[in-house]
């Protein structure tokens, strides 16, 4: 596609962002030079029927001046062929710059992408922060001006979610958990078993306020809402309250001679380890 | 001038935007448009604001005549970044629905796709910020409509509903929307949207109204018998316009399909021969969807139905049985098994034909156990906490 895809605009209607490529732009962020006031980089990822997703980033080195602007081409045409290698379905989707301020560089900017994609997609992230939510758009280009006449182009904005995987969404709130406290808490399993629980309670609380209200005539009863109760919790396993006792005894006690064996072998290695260098 | 949406849809020319416009008056008159303008204008915002809206009068002329896709767009743009530049949000709204209503009506029946494609962009330009972006969307969809093709926007009823909040839509301008959805939906072959929309189209009426959509209720009707993959049709017997269509057949149909079984539909079919003949949909695959809904039916009342009870009940021979179980639990109107050597099948959970207290009463109970599951798994996983025995890490 990047490659022969030079005459052919496609139609973009929608583009999906990866929150990994979020994370990315806003490290690219915090670790520029002191001097550079923007971070620009590709966008990788897949094309699909009018719809982009992007699921890979990469930062490229660029300088902006007051005169002029100047990126690292190569370096971004270098790295974006060794990711092909490394995903031979990813390809060059477009480019992203932090700040929401898409101005005459960026014109430049893109003009290199469309030689890499036929219809780069540019996202800005607000990484200053200057409104409370962090501002993410996307755009594409398109030519502006008449026949014979000056050349311009205008960047006009496409839809966009942000969507990750279930197993993500794991790891992202683990992150959230994070935000204010400055030591690392440990990653015990248990813990988090612990109150994911107590955060299912309190859903279930809330869900069965509702329920009650239907049952009790305060609320109406809609029945989209029902069928959709009713998928959820007919998906949960029937078991009463001694079986899941039992069963969660057995295995605990697996888990737990498990990872009583690990420890002790784990200390083992270390000790012969030491016993090494002594002799 | 100001640009107070020039942060949506940014662009970059190296010219000021008076000569823009005078560039593209120069292209649009060797087509052969006529401008009023003073022989001796001065070059100014004044001048600018004149030409503006005759340029956007005379765009569908160039639009008809100009063989190249790719200059019609770009002048298009051209357009839209000139109409940014406006210092006043209210101009920009009525030269932008001027601008969309133009190519709208512009007859000409090629170039739909082009046109289909420009209007959407033009859409992203403004949403969902101006009211005006109301008859931007109505343009959209009409021309989803005239194509049959939805290769340049995405349609999410929900999000469009929720626009249709923001710009305090009355009833009437919903109406219309929700229609062209339906019509759009329908032009696209997204059979299961289409419906979706015309359901949203007939809450919006009201009691007294209800007579008013009774064509549209008819239509919403059969569409959702015909469709092979809907099974439950019990809220439409909610809706005001369904309720005005009592005492006709296809009310009648609907309530066998809510609440009856097989032996309703084939009486019905035995009275009224005529009507079913002339719906969009067979006798033949109302048979299928009855015998479908009649089993869920049954598999509500009990867990294990045995073979000569269906074969009874759905008149189905013995060697079609078990591909239409097969297809029940495909089509996700049960689950459960079929446990061939006892002859039986057995139901774990069944999709309700229709839902009342009884349903609630059951989330509810399942919802209770829930909830002390969990609260013994947390006891036993605090209980359990484990510590390393020896010594530190």
């Amino acid at each position: 596609m990047a490659v022969e895809g030079r005459s052919v605009a496609l139609p973009v209607r929608k583009v999906i962002i990866h929150p990994v490529v979020l994370f990315n732009i806003v490290d690219n962020y915090e670790r520029r030079n002191d001097n550079n006031k923007r971070v620009i980089g590709t966008l990788m990822g897949r094309y699909d029927k009018g719809t982009v997703y992007v699921t890979e980033s990469f930062a490229v080195p660029h300088q902006e001046t007051e005169e002029e602007v100047s990126m690292d081409m190569e370096y971004a045409m270098r790295i974006g062929e060794l990711q092909k290698k490394v995903n031979t379905s990813m390809y060059t989707v477009g480019w992203y710059s932090s700040g929401i301020i898409i101005n005459e560089y960026s014109s430049l900017i893109h003009a290199f992408y469309k030689c890499q994609c036929p219809t780069p997609v540019h996202l800005t992230v607000d990484t200053q922060l200057k409104e409370q939510k962090m501002k993410i758009n996307t755009h594409i280009s398109s030519q502006i001006g008449v026949k014979n006449g000056t050349e311009g182009c205008i960047f006009t904005p496409v839809s966009h979610t942000i969507t990750g995987a279930e197993a993500d969404q794991v790891s992202l709130k683990f992150f959230q958990g994070l935000r204010g406290n400055k030591k690392t808490p440990n990653f015990n399993d248990q813990e988090q078993i612990i109150t994911s629980c107590s955060e299912m309670i309190a859903q279930i609380n809330i869900v069965m306020g509702h329920v009650k209200k239907v049952l009790s005539g305060e609320a109406p009863s809609d029945k989209e809402l029902g069928r959709q109760l009713m998928e959820v919790v007919q998906s949960i396993p029937n078991l009463d309250g001694d079986t899941i006792t039992n069963m969660l005894n057995s295995h605990m006690q697996d888990l737990l001679a498990v990872e009583y064996l690990t420890y002790l072998t784990r200390q083992q290695l270390a000790i012969s380890a030491r016993i090494n260098q002594i002799l | 001038m100001s640009n107070v949406l020039n942060l949506v849809a940014p662009s970059f020319i190296g010219i000021s935007y008076l000569s823009q416009a005078l560039e593209m008056k120069g292209l649009l008159e060797t087509f052969g448009a006529k401008f009023d303008l003073p022989d001796n204008f001065e070059e100014n915002e004044d001048t600018f604001l004149e030409l503006l809206p005759q340029l956007i009068d005379q765009f569908p002329l160039y639009f008809t005549r100009c063989g190249s896709d790719v200059e019609v767009e770009s002048a298009f743009f051209s357009l839209i970044s000139m109409i940014q530049l406006l210092s006043q949000v209210d101009q920009i709204e009525e030269t932008s629905k001027k601008l969309s209503n133009a190519i709208v009506a512009d007859t000409n029946k090629e170039r739909l796709l082009l046109k289909s494609k420009l209007l959407s962009q033009q859409f992203n330009c403004y949403q969902p910020s101006l009211s005006s972006t109301y008859v931007l969307l109505v343009n959209v969809l009409k021309l989803v409509v005239e194509t049959g093709q939805l290769r340049n926007c995405s349609l999410d009823i929900d999000q469009i509903s929720d626009w249709m909040t923001k710009w305090k839509s009355d009833v009437q301008e919903q109406r219309v929307i929700y229609r062209l959805l339906h019509e759009a939906f329908s032009a696209v072959q997204q059979g299961e949207k289409a419906i979706q929309a015309l359901v949203r189209l007939l809450k919006l009426y009201s009691e007294n109204e209800g007579v008013e959509a009774k064509s549209d209720a008819h239509i919403c009707v059969i569409s959702h018998i015909a469709h092979p993959k809907i099974f439950v049709m019990d809220h439409l017997l909610d809706l005001h316009p369904i309720r005005a269509l009592d005492g006709q057949l296809s009310h009648e149909l609907l309530q066998i399909f809510v609440n009856g079984d097989l032996n309703d539909y084939i009486e019905f079919y035995n009275n009224n021969l005529d009507f079913v003949e002339k719906l969009a949909v067979t006798h033949e695959e109302n048979l299928r969807k009855m015998r479908l809904l009649t089993l869920a039916s049954m598999a509500q009342d009990c867990s294990e139905i045995e073979f000569s009870q269906l074969v009874e009940k759905l008149n189905l021979a013995t060697e079609e049985l078990e591909p239409f179980v097969i297809e029940a639990i495909g089509s996700g109107l049960i689950k459960g098994k079929i446990n061939e050597p006892e002859g039986k099948i057995s139901i774990s959970s069944t999709i309700n034909r229709t839902f009342k207290e009884p349903q609630w009463l059951f989330i509810m109970n399942k919802l209770e156990m829930w909830q002390k599951n969990l609260v013994i798994i947390q006891e036993s996983m605090r209980k359990g906490h484990f510590s390393v025995p020896i010594g530190g890490g």
